[in-house]
């Protein structure tokens, strides 16, 4: 008999499901991909229908749930924010949610694990790392208590020594300087990263009189200046005070001004979290370093702490937001449950979804009036076409195998593009993204020959780091304002068909790179099935959709009159969160 | 606040009351006040709706005031272009004229559903009053909207007068029941449930048409105070119901949570009734009809057997009174998404306030009896629950226009001095109606020989819509969802099923795509009727598209486990199937010729004590296996050998057992909903697969 564990996280945002089977890990994906509904915090019922289907089980063969939180900590925080009141509703309330939806709506019945927030972080990022020993940094803005942990991981087990508590948090700054600058909150934190490189960071003091650095991991927020705790607002008013600005309003022009105040607080991010690595270096005297929690995604502080830090490697969790809180919880119960550590070995890739045989998606496409090239069986033909669309220019939807876990599109789910095109990126922004033109787009690259255009020595598989474009070709799609990139390195173990495609195009243009991005629009999340891809390429102008084998082109199909239909759609898409402040509930 | 140990340590202390159930509120009230976060309870802010009376505004449903040639005219707004095709299909109301302007608000069976934008109430309504002459010159302004809540009837009420009307009517009432499911709290979940322990069905009843009674008021109280500030004279027209041909679905008919074994008495009367209708045995099957009802009167089931009798016994008004209580018992709980009805408190109400105010009204329930006063009114009338035929919106608009003229002209005139007027649809959208019909009927699991009815009435009125027939038949055999199939695309391009809201209710909700297997074989034999034969065609799609192969199929999937949208999906609310009824069908599609293998999940609650699963295949004649007790999830495999299999359609019944304790039920249920107090779960899948054998 196999020991199945799934891993949970909900309730807050980006809730997903994960199964580990024997101690590897079978399949892990976001809740929100399926109910198409952004950030969905609800409990997984579908992703746990996937993982289940995936891993060829039903609910009678789970041996533990491992819930990604301890739902008491996190209670007892909201009493002391005062999020929970003593009002008339208090005696209805009901404060097992967790358990009885675990219960009642998963219909789950057997042992259920309860893991804390940094723990699950923690585990997520060490017992995916390949790593034997390793020191272990967690950040981000809330889990119960702790807002940053410091720990070590040693063969089968970790242990956290030191927390910093709420409301003292790294996340929660980044966050309310987010609002700060009009963006919202747990959905813009990265927009803010990519719009630093704009600015000079002229407001360091400024962001300086918001933190304070106390002695080994600690620091506190001056909390004049934030006003989170009462969930209702990210700052006082004290804060655009400080700044002598007022706040910049949702979708309003981004001035020098906001860029000078984000790259500011890149910078005060990086000195901290190096400062604090150094501090964990010194007490663990590790080499190696695991990170996760949704600061962890700020690629370009993680690259500034390995090189500023004696740590030799580093690993961050590619899923470092609360999605991936579940593979930490399931690792860990795991651990309790057989005494033994997840398989150890750093996880190869992240596409742990749902995929869609050739025959289903020529079944999906068989029923529509969609004109399609049919490429089954003709991989080298179906590249080479792919390849030849790109060198035209085309911007292409890349549908292939199984779904990515966590936030990036790594060549399964994505829009890809020739990168040495100076009018790519604003063409992609105006065609699909309809994001803010600031921000950059990231690469992908064929990792034998990644070295040759990008300053790097590794490998870079979960486009979790930046580095500097050395390119002899001009790459302007793909390169920052500051000659940066969030590289992407693309092995064919990894990821064969997007391999094979880079190769292709590599040979007809030399360019063994490819500008790739999420298979989405603003405000949804990323494709899941071939029905997703389809609605979405024909909701907007992407040239030509690469279905597993098929090949579609716009340019071959008028999709006026689809593209009024899905408009006219009931079934809308919604965001599953509160944007305004941060969710704490 | 203070950020000390002390205080956190206190609040951890918190939550591991609060964690406690039942909690102990007193040393929780106690701690709070110690770590001085609230010291007093406190009423929770609840939010209320700020409506006011009258707000001053410029537009009036779709339409936004605009001057033209110093003319105020309205016209269709731009930014509500996605809400255009719930309203009339008109770009402008003039100015108003010489005419006598009639403004006519109201709900979908206002607008005239599956005729409406080529033929309407309003349009009828208008050609009856411009026969009848009584008028120099006269315009009805259609404001009927497609799924107006009373919150919307409200406002438009109020909007409408900016278009200077001579005359307001109201047609509406099938909508109000939202707004009872929307204000109803947990605390009503709570009292319900204690109503129903001391008073039964009865008590819930009258809890829940108090509430009911409360919002209509409400409404009235603005309507009538329109009329009255703005001096224009108000018609009410009271919705009524298709008694005889609407049916209650299974969700409507799940078993209801009785006393002692009254629930295998219940089961056994129903078994009687249909041995005894299958018999014709009108006496026994009367008796047990009786049974049902005394038993249960919260389930339409005994209702609509009842009716059944009476109408063989040609006691029409008892039938029509027993069918006019099953179509009340929703007010139970009963649905996910109930069909829309005009209740008898609604009509009660209206009827009492139009004669205390001296409003005149229309009873569209008492003038169809008038005229069907030797049998019960149905499919005749009705296209479905409430929408109207042309003959109904033809009869509706003639008494309409009678009681116009009335108040307008001060002259009493008869119904039969006024001309039919010249308005009729033309065969064309009649048969699309017919055929729209046929398909909201089948996704509210109306019974075949409805189905049969209006696509039987579609091929004879206009042949040529067999095209869209077949692109239908097409689209909803596929998987890929509706709205991407290229027969869907056709239909719309195609322009005629603009009647079924543009087209777009073609589209089904998410993940609640049907097979429409009676609705597809309905259409299948109205056009053999025609010399059309698609048997085979129907049959290739349908083994191509959902024949079971070696790979799993899952028959909790929309298409093998739901009939109409008015179900609970497994993703609805819970992660697996509950099972309220005595018995359930799944579909499954096979060749016929191969062995087939399913594997099942299942358990069973502790309530019903050693109740077993028994599964059946195609018949209660063909028992494949019987499953054992199992409060835990238990897994089975089961063989289903092609012997009893046919080509094509076939079905799995599940019966489950309903001897349960009433007492160990209470001990496990959490009222939270209706659904849960009321109803008990039977039985639960949490996995249902099949396969051919390998």
């Amino acid at each position: 008999m196999k020991v199945n564990i799934i891993g949970i996280s909900a309730f807050y945002h980006d809730a997903s499901c994960c199964i580990l089977q024997d101690g590897k890990l079978i399949a892990a994906a976001e809740e929100e991909r399926f109910t198409r509904i952004k950030f969905d915090p609800s409990i997984p019922k579908k992703a746990l229908n996937y993982c289940l289907q995936e891993a060829g089980i039903t609910l009678n063969d789970i041996d533990c749930i491992a819930f990604y939180e301890d739902p008491r900590k996190k209670i007892s925080r909201q009493i002391w924010s005062g999020l929970i009141k003593n009002d008339s509703t208090l005696k209805d309330t009901n404060f097992n949610k967790v358990a009885d939806e675990i219960r009642d709506v998963l219909g789950y019945e057997g042992k259920i694990i309860y893991v804390d927030h940094h723990a699950s972080h923690a585990a997520s990022a060490y017992y995916f790392s390949g790593f034997n020993d390793a020191a272990l940094l967690t950040v981000d803005g809330v889990g119960e208590w702790a807002t940053t942990t410091y720990g070590t991981g040693k063969g089968n087990d970790i242990e956290l020594f030191e927390e910093v508590h709420f409301p003292h948090s790294i996340g929660l700054l980044y966050s309310t300087i987010t609002s700060y600058l009009g963006f919202l909150v747990n959905n813009g934190e990265y927009k803010v990263m990519g719009l630093a490189p704009y600015g000079e960071a002229i407001y360091v003091d400024k962001i300086r009189e918001l933190i304070e650095l106390h002695e080994n991991g600690q620091f506190k927020l001056n909390m004049k200046y934030f006003d989170f705790v009462k969930g209702n607002r990210m700052y006082t008013d004290l804060l655009p005070e400080l700044f002598g600005s007022a706040p910049r309003e949702r979708e309003s022009e981004m001035e020098q001004f906001h860029m000078d105040v984000a790259k500011s607080l890149q910078v005060v991010l990086e000195e901290t979290l190096i400062e604090k690595a150094n501090y964990l270096y010194e007490k663990t005297g590790a080499d190696n370093l695991c990170m996760a929690g949704g600061v962890a995604l700020n690629c370009v502080a993680n690259g500034k702490i390995l090189k500023h830090t004696k740590f030799k490697k580093l690993f961050v969790q590619p899923s470092s937001n609360d999605a991936g809180g579940a593979l930490g919880a399931a690792a860990l119960a795991h651990l309790q449950l057989t005494g033994k550590r997840p398989i150890n070995e750093q996880i190869p890739h992240v596409y742990l979804g749902p995929s869609y045989t050739a025959e289903e998606i020529k079944q999906t496409l068989g029923a529509t009036n969609i004109y399609y090239q049919n490429l089954i069986g003709d991989q080298k033909n179906l590249m080479k076409e792919v390849a030849a669309r790109l060198s035209e220019g085309k911007v292409i939807g890349w549908f292939q195998g199984r779904m990515e876990f966590g936030p990036r599109a790594l060549g399964a789910r994505s829009i890809i593009a020739d990168p040495r095109n100076s009018e790519m990126k604003d063409r992609i922004n105006a065609m699909v993204k309809k994001r803010e033109g600031f921000r950059p787009f990231a690469p992908a690259a064929l990792h034998e020959k990644a070295a040759e255009h990008f300053d790097i020595d590794h490998e870079s598989p979960f486009m979790l780091e930046t580095c500097q474009v050395i390119s002899k070709l001009a790459l302007p799609a793909i390169t920052h304002v500051d000659g940066s990139a969030r590289l992407q390195t693309v092995t064919k173990e990894a990821n064969g068909r997007f391999y094979e495609l880079l190769k292709a195009f590599d040979e007809i243009t030399d360019c063994p790179i490819l500008l790739n991005t999420s298979f989405n629009v603003r405000g949804e999340p990323i494709v899941c099935t071939p029905e997703d891809a389809i609605r979405c390429f024909v909701d907007t102008d992407i040239d030509c959709l690469v279905l597993g084998d098929f090949i579609i082109d716009r340019s071959q199909n008028n999709f006026d009159l689809l593209r009024l239909f899905l408009q006219n759609d009931a079934n809308k898409i919604k965001s599953g969160i509160e944007h305004d402040v941060y969710t704490f509930i | 606040m203070e950020n000390t140990d002390k205080i956190k340590q206190q609040a951890e202390t918190l939550s591991h009351l609060l964690m406690q159930e039942p909690k102990d509120m007193d040393t929780i009230n106690s701690l709070f006040e110690e770590i001085g976060i609230s010291t007093s309870l406190v009423e929770k802010n609840v939010k209320k709706r700020n409506q006011t009376l009258f707000t001053k505004t410029d537009t009036v449903g779709i339409w936004k005031k605009k001057i033209v040639n110093g003319q105020e005219i309205y016209q269709r707004d731009i930014e509500k272009y996605a809400e255009w095709h719930s309203w009339a299909n008109v770009n402008q109301l003039p100015a108003k004229s010489y005419k006598k302007r009639i403004v006519f608000l109201g709900e979908s069976v206002a607008r005239g559903y599956f005729y409406a934008p080529k033929y309407s109430v309003a349009k009828e309504l208008e050609g009856v009053l411009t026969a009848s002459n009584a008028f120099n010159g006269v315009e009805v302004i259609d404001l009927s909207k497609n799924s107006l809540l009373i919150d919307g009837l409200q406002e438009l009420t109020q909007s409408c007068v900016q278009l200077k009307p001579d005359q307001i009517v109201v047609f509406a009432g099938n909508n109000w029941v939202h707004k009872l499911y929307e204000e109803i709290t947990k605390d009503d979940y709570k009292k319900i449930a204690e109503i129903y322990e001391t008073k039964g069905y009865q008590g819930v009843k009258i809890y829940t048409e108090n509430k009911l009674e409360a919002i209509v008021q409400n409404y009235l109280k603005v309507l009538v105070k329109t009329s009255k500030i703005y001096k224009i004279p108000l018609i009410i027209i009271i919705p009524g119901f298709n008694l005889l041909d609407w049916k209650s679905d299974d969700t409507e008919k799940i078993l209801t949570r009785l006393s002692g074994n009254q629930i295998q008495e219940w089961i056994a009367a129903k078994n009687d009734a249909d041995i005894a209708l299958a018999a014709k045995n009108h006496t026994e099957f009367n008796a047990a009809a009786e049974r049902l009802v005394t038993i249960d009167p919260s389930n339409p089931v005994g209702f609509e057997y009842l009716a059944e009798s009476y109408i063989h016994q040609n006691k029409f008004d008892a039938a029509r009174e027993c069918l006019d209580e099953s179509k009340d018992t929703i007010l139970f709980g009963r649905g996910i998404s109930p069909k829309p009805r005009c209740f008898r408190i609604i009509r009660d109400v209206i009827i009492q306030t139009a004669t205390e105010r001296n409003i005149p009204y229309i009873d569209v329930h008492k003038i169809f009896l008038e005229e069907y006063s030797n049998e019960v009114a149905g499919k005749e009338l009705y296209l479905d629950y409430c929408h109207l035929s042309e003959k109904g919106i033809k009869m509706t608009a003639k008494y309409t226009a009678k009681t116009i003229i009335n108040t307008l002209t001060n002259q009493e005139i008869s119904l039969d001095s006024i001309p039919d007027s010249s308005i009729k649809p033309s065969n064309a959208t009649a048969a699309i109606a017919h055929f729209c019909a046929a398909i909201h009927n089948a996704h509210f699991t109306q019974p075949k020989h409805i189905l049969t009815y209006h696509c039987q009435q579609a091929v004879n009125l206009y042949p040529e819509i067999k095209d869209i027939m077949l692109q239908y038949m097409n689209f909803t055999s596929h998987k890929t969802s509706s709205i991407l199939c290229g027969a869907f695309e056709k239909i719309i391009v195609g322009g005629q099923m603009e009647q079924y809201e543009g087209g777009m209710s073609l589209i089904h909700p998410k993940g609640k795509k049907l097979i429409d297997i009676d609705l597809l074989d309905a259409i299948v034999e109205a056009l053999k009727s025609i010399g059309y034969d698609y048997e085979n065609e129907l049959k290739k799609i349908r083994l191509k598209e959902h024949g079971i192969t070696d790979k799993p199929t899952d028959l909790l999937t929309s298409f093998y486990n739901l009939k109409g949208y008015n179900s609970y999906n497994t993703t609805t609310f819970r992660n697996y199937l509950q099972i309220r009824n005595h018995t359930k069908e799944f579909t499954i599609i096979t060749s016929g010729n191969e062995d087939l293998e399913a594997n099942i999940v299942y358990r069973i609650p502790t309530y019903l004590k050693n109740g077993e699963l028994k599964i059946y295949i195609n018949t209660k004649e063909q028992l494949l296996t019987t499953l054992p007790f199992s409060n835990t999830w238990k897994k089975h495999t089961l063989q289903i050998p092609s012997k009893y299999l046919q080509e094509c359609v076939n079905k799995i019944i599940i019966e489950c057992p309903v001897k349960y304790d009433s007492e160990e039920f209470l001990k496990t249920v959490k009222v939270s909903t209706a659904m849960d107090s009321f109803f008990p779960v039977l039985g639960e899948i949490c996995a249902l697969t099949i396969t051919t054998k390998a």
